[in-house]
């Protein structure tokens, strides 16, 4: 049950003004101090990592139960992104990059990772 | 209005060459409007800030793309399209795959906005208008909020939403006439 004790009075405002009025006492917030040090910091990080690190992708691969077609695209899919892991000069033996769950006939999809790198 | 327009321009355009100052100076101006519309949005301020932050990093890779060709354009306007943009593909992303978190259902979560000074009857009220807002179709609960918390006009709505006026203004209607039944209790008072 709510009470509706409130420090501000609204009668005697035509019904515009009251709505108005009673929705501006929700407060905003006030941005962090560090608000845009972190906006650069993310475009920096982009910038670093379009040069060398590798991008944690998740990858959807539509694999229906025994379809071979769609499994052998899995496949694919997976090798594909293992060669463009390692154009950014990382090994699948560096324990940044795992392949957590290679193209699943059951589970339907494919994920990669790397470790360490959000 | 014209004088801001003017000083963005500058600002953008120094920013284009590179110069950081100038869009920092552009963020500082525009970053509690962002983060307020976008919070008012998803209701969560963890996710509101990393949105917010988002916008921006959007908007200095798309500075290029962006051009005052007309005396309509403003970078505002831009910005609270790109804003608008990101807010609602989180918002379907939460729609496909609804994460359940208290912090995003304001009537439960513990209150974490406006003045520390506030007493327990004005929580509850902001508590209430978050949650009234919350329920609001998302094109409603769009135009409403940047036309009540952020004082957008309702042309610079329609371009913001890629709708004509007219729709805006039965948007903002329709929004209010929800908001004065599901509010009666407080505006009674």
């Amino acid at each position: 049950m709510l009470s509706v004790k409130s420090n501000y009075s609204y009668s005697g405002l035509p019904e515009d003004e009251k709505l108005d009025a009673l929705l501006k006492t929700y407060g905003g917030i006030t941005p962090a101090p560090d608000f845009n040090e972190a906006v650069w910091q993310r475009l920096s990080i982009d910038k670093s990592r379009n040069k060398a690190q590798p991008v944690l992708t998740w990858v959807r691969v539509n694999v229906k139960p025994f379809d071979a077609v769609a499994a052998l695209a899995g496949v694919a899919a997976g090798f594909i992104l293992s060669l463009q892991v390692l154009s950014h000069g990382v090994a699948p033996a560096d324990p940044r990059f795992q392949i957590l769950n290679s193209a699943s006939l059951t589970g339907g999809y494919m994920q990669l990772a790397s470790q360490g790198v959000k | 209005m014209s004088d801001r327009r003017e000083l963005d321009q500058e600002l953008v355009a120094r920013s284009r060459e590179g110069d950081h100052a100038a869009y920092t100076q552009l963020m500082d101006y525009y970053q509690a409007p962002i983060l307020n519309f976008v919070y008012r949005m998803v209701g969560n301020r963890e996710e509101a800030e990393d949105i917010a932050q988002d916008v921006f990093v959007r908007a200095y890779r798309k500075l290029g793309s962006f051009a005052f060709r007309s005396s309509r354009d403003r970078f505002s306007t831009w910005l609270f399209q790109l804003a608008r943009n990101a807010t609602v593909d989180v918002l379907r992303r939460r729609q496909r795959r609804p994460v359940q978190s208290l912090d995003e259902f304001p009537l439960l979560a513990p209150v974490t906005v406006g003045d520390p000074a506030l007493d327990a009857g004005d929580r509850e009220q902001e508590r209430a208008i978050a949650a009234a807002i919350a329920e609001l179709p998302e094109d409603q609960r769009i135009a409403l909020v940047l036309s009540v918390y952020e004082g957008q006009p309702y042309a610079d709505i329609a371009v913001i939403m890629n709708a004509s006026v007219k729709s805006v203004e039965a948007r903002i209607y329709r929004a209010r006439q929800f908001l004065r039944q599901r509010l009666a209790l407080f505006l009674s008072q």
